[in-house]
């Protein structure tokens, strides 16, 4: 029974409401209620989640870009897969450049293993595609020919008797030199009738064409992905060579020993030359020895891929974040406790709280680039190259600008409610705080800071989401390598595939944004001090 | 603190010499408390009564040091009170405990602060030490907000009690109370009192409550301009039974007589602001216009 309440209490926490009537479900408890509850909090958002899909899936095919048409929910997904294989190739040729002795044998032999099933695999799919390919020919033809066919005749046949008409009118045009006036009348109004008639028939012409065009509308799934299939295995067996390259004549093993056996030879042979030789062979061995230190400490080169490009934008979003907190809190203290501190500093914060992040970048792009005018050789920067774990993420200038950046532009939520937390505080307590003749600092840490707690947390929350948000947007400015560079790159790209990955962008920066929000939320009812919370 | 000066026991401990409070710039200053003396023995325990906005709480602000006379002075054991100080423990109305602490981490706050050469272990002794006395021992790990009303009031109590004060300035202290839990309440300060004797003042409007706690109930007159008028001693043998109390003819007697006199300066009070008929200035709408579309007397014409 308590470990029910010790979990409905965490779901409570985290926030996660929705999950509490299927707790209570599972336990029995007022099924009925239960059931209303989850279709509420779960059945009705996933069919309103459902019908979101269904509606986009619907429409995004109807509009047309430079990128191909807009991406549907299913494309969006595969573009999520091809994101992956990338990064998954490429920390697999990471890893399989630093493999050595058994290990990569047995690697190169697994990969050399599967670029033969790849090659049958592929001759397979190409197969399928030129089925497809065929299928399609002749479904095109049954459902578009007709069509074709009928405009076409019917363009033919109203042409033959435009002409007809014409012809016959301009023959009879000819022997009414000396007809009457009626005559004439007459004539005109037989070339209205035959104006109108020639009107009729482009009007059915036009419908044709437009029936003609609309088959030609027609699209084929089964191209599409018989494609794509075909797509991936490319890729696949791209990757595969290059893998096996460098598990085999480029690795770092091999290459190390090429270049020992070598360097061995040409002492041999120095050892032994005669004069003129000497000089060459000896720097020949240096310049051996050279290659063989630089060779092995080298490492594979590898591209941005989008999962680490995740991880730099949150070390970048938290460095902002705890630049902000380390700003404003100090600050917004100082103004809870004095108003005279609060009239000072109300004119900046309403000054510069509406300014844009895309106005700060530049301006601190350029100041951060005052204090590093040779980044590669930056003591500051170059301290970040010594820590474990960051130094994966390559610290430079564009990275601390958007740091800077998303400080400068989420640090006013907080500053505001610290400072209205701290000028809460209960009168009474202050009263206690005189009697015990509490002093300055105890006070603020006391009383004071604890009081405001659950309004800076709340401000913290709000600075994170905006910090998350600008963040995005600097990134892409700033080329700083990050989500925002990603979406950068497939914007210039322009490629439908990297359409469709801008879009699985969205929902990776969605995501993310929601877990950072529901972090803080957790956070905060961890220090509001009147919600029923176990702390400690 | 750590001297006490040996005080000659006929002479006030606490007073209140000649006090006034104000208001408000000098020309128009409205005095709360008004040419105000107060004589307090030590170890006396006084209850001061009045109705609820004739400057109670100023009272004891005064007291306490947590707020200055505009005129007249305050003193303890002779010397002017200038600011608050643990010597003069107060227990608020509001309980005003810290939420975020423990009952423990509250009272901890105050003996840390007030003591702060006790040894880790003598800190520990001390604090449970008054958590028991108040019998809170089994909530001493909780919130406030997991206490009842009158448990909280108790970690009030035992938070002052605590600091070891010379003087108990208690401020309405029971009157969020329930009846239960308030007449339990005033029987453990009274123990309490009876086992360590204090200076104490008490301010109420209860007077049952009163006469069980107090030696002297001194009334104090209707705001503004209040102030102290002459005391009803309480001649009741201690240790005082409430069961067995109501049957005393004292009692009977003090509870008429107090009871008749605050109802007699209820009406003088009514009295006098009757006699005090301000004339409102005119008020009449400017404009006669239909205030608004909904108005229905204006869409029925």
């Amino acid at each position: 029974m308590s470990a029910k309440y010790t979990i409905l209490k965490g779901i409570d926490i985290a926030g996660l409401n929705f999950l509490s009537p299927v707790v209570r479900l599972a336990t029995g408890e007022e099924p009925a209620k239960q059931m209303k509850e989850i279709g509420r909090l779960i059945v009705i958002p996933t069919l309103a989640f459902l019908a979101f899909f269904w509606l986009w899936a619907v429409v995004a095919p109807k509009h047309r870009t430079k990128s191909g048409e807009v991406p549907t929910p299913s494309v969006v997904w595969d573009a999520r897969a091809g994101i992956w294989r990338f990064h998954n190739y490429e920390t697999a040729k990471q890893d399989g450049f630093l493999l050595q002795g058994k290990e990569r044998e047995t690697e190169l032999a697994r990969a050399t293993a599967r670029i033969a099933e790849v090659g049958m695999l592929e001759k397979i799919a190409r197969q399928q595609l030129t089925a497809a390919r065929e299928a399609s020919t002749v479904k095109f033809d049954t459902t578009v020919a007709p069509a074709k066919n009928a405009y076409d005749t019917l363009r033919e046949i109203s042409r033959e008797s435009r002409k007809g008409r014409t012809a016959a009118l301009k023959a009879e045009a000819a022997t009414l030199n000396t007809a009457t006036e009626e005559a004439r009348l007459a004539f005109l109004q037989k070339l209205r009738d035959t104006q109108a008639r020639t009107e009729i028939d482009k009007l059915e012409l036009a419908k044709l064409k437009d029936r003609y065009e609309e088959a030609q509308e027609i699209t084929f799934p089964e191209v599409k992905d018989a494609t794509r299939a075909n797509t991936v295995l490319a890729e696949e067996k791209q990757f595969l060579v290059k893998y096996i390259d460098m598990l085999g004549k480029d690795s770092r093993e091999l290459k190390l020993a090429a270049a020992k056996t070598k360097l061995k030879e040409t002492r041999t042979s120095f050892l032994t030359a005669t004069e003129g030789d000497l000089y060459r062979l000896g720097s020949g061995i240096i310049k051996n020895e050279k290659f063989i230190k630089t060779t092995a400490s080298s490492k594979y080169a590898k591209p941005w891929t989008l999962p680490k490009q995740i991880v730099r934008s949150l070390l970048c979003v938290f460095a902002g974040f705890l630049l902000a907190s380390a700003i404003a809190i100090p600050i917004g203290i100082l103004c809870g406790l004095s108003a005279t501190f609060m009239a000072a500093m109300t004119p900046f914060i309403a000054l510069f709280k509406p300014v844009s992040p895309l106005v700060w970048l530049p301006i601190i792009m350029i100041i951060i680039g005052g204090f590093m005018p040779d980044p590669e050789n930056n003591a500051f920067l170059m301290f970040f190259d010594k820590v474990p774990f960051i130094k994966n993420y390559k610290i430079d200038p564009m990275f601390l600008s958007s740091a800077v950046t998303v400080a400068l532009c989420s640090l006013w939520a907080t500053l505001v409610n610290t400072a209205l937390g701290v000028g809460a505080v209960d009168k009474d307590h202050m009263n206690v705080a005189r009697v015990l003749r509490l002093g300055f600092w105890s006070r603020l840490f006391k009383i004071v800071i604890p009081t405001a707690l659950p309004l800076i947390f709340a401000g913290l929350r709000i600075s994170l989401g905006v910090g998350w948000m600008v963040l995005v947007a600097a990134e892409i400015l700033s080329t700083s390598e990050g989500i925002g560079k990603f979406v950068n790159d497939m914007y210039t790209n322009g490629s439908s595939e990297s359409f469709a990955q801008m879009f699985v962008v969205v929902f990776i920066v969605g995501i993310i944004g929601m877990l950072l929000d529901r972090i803080m939320v957790v956070f905060q009812r961890l220090v509001s001090f009147d919600s029923a919370v176990p702390a400690g | 603190m750590s001297t006490i000066t040996p005080f000659p026991t006929s002479a006030p401990f606490l007073a209140l010499n000649d006090v006034s409070v104000g208001f408000g710039p000098e020309n128009k200053r409205v005095n709360v408390l008004e040419n105000t003396n107060l004589e307090v023995k030590e170890n006396e325990f006084v209850a001061i009564i009045g109705f609820s906005g004739s400057g109670k709480s100023t009272l004891v602000s005064l007291l306490a040091g947590l707020q200055r006379p505009t005129t007249g002075t305050v003193t303890m054991a002779g010397e002017i009170v200038t600011r608050p100080g643990p010597r003069r423990g107060v227990m608020f109305q509001s309980y005003s405990l810290l939420p975020w602490l423990s009952v423990y981490r509250n009272i901890e706050l105050a003996v840390k602060q007030v003591f702060p050469k006790k040894s880790k272990v003598e800190l520990r002794e001390h604090i449970e030490h008054y958590i028991e006395m108040v019998h809170l021992t089994p909530a001493r790990d909780k919130k406030p907000h997991e206490l009842s009303g009158g448990m909280r009031q108790r970690v009030s109590l035992a938070r002052t009690l605590s600091m070891q004060p010379e003087v108990l300035l208690l401020d309405e202290p029971l009157s969020a109370l329930d009846a239960l839990n308030r007449a339990v309440l005033q029987d453990e300060i009274l123990q309490i009192w009876e086992q360590q004797k204090k200076t104490v003042v008490i301010i109420t409007n209860d007077v049952d409550e009163a006469i069980l706690m107090a030696d002297r109930i001194i009334p104090l007159t209707m705001g503004p301009r209040a102030n102290l008028d002459t005391a009803f001693p309480v001649g009741l043998e201690r240790p005082r039974d409430r069961r067995t109390l109501t049957e005393n003819p004292e009692y009977k007697f003090l509870k008429t007589e107090i009871t008749s006199y605050l109802v007699g300066m209820n009406r003088t009070a009514n009295e006098s602001r009757d006699s005090r008929i301000v004339t409102m200035p005119e008020v009449s709408p400017r404009d006669f216009n239909p205030v608004s579309k909904n108005d229905r007397s204006v869409r029925s014409r």
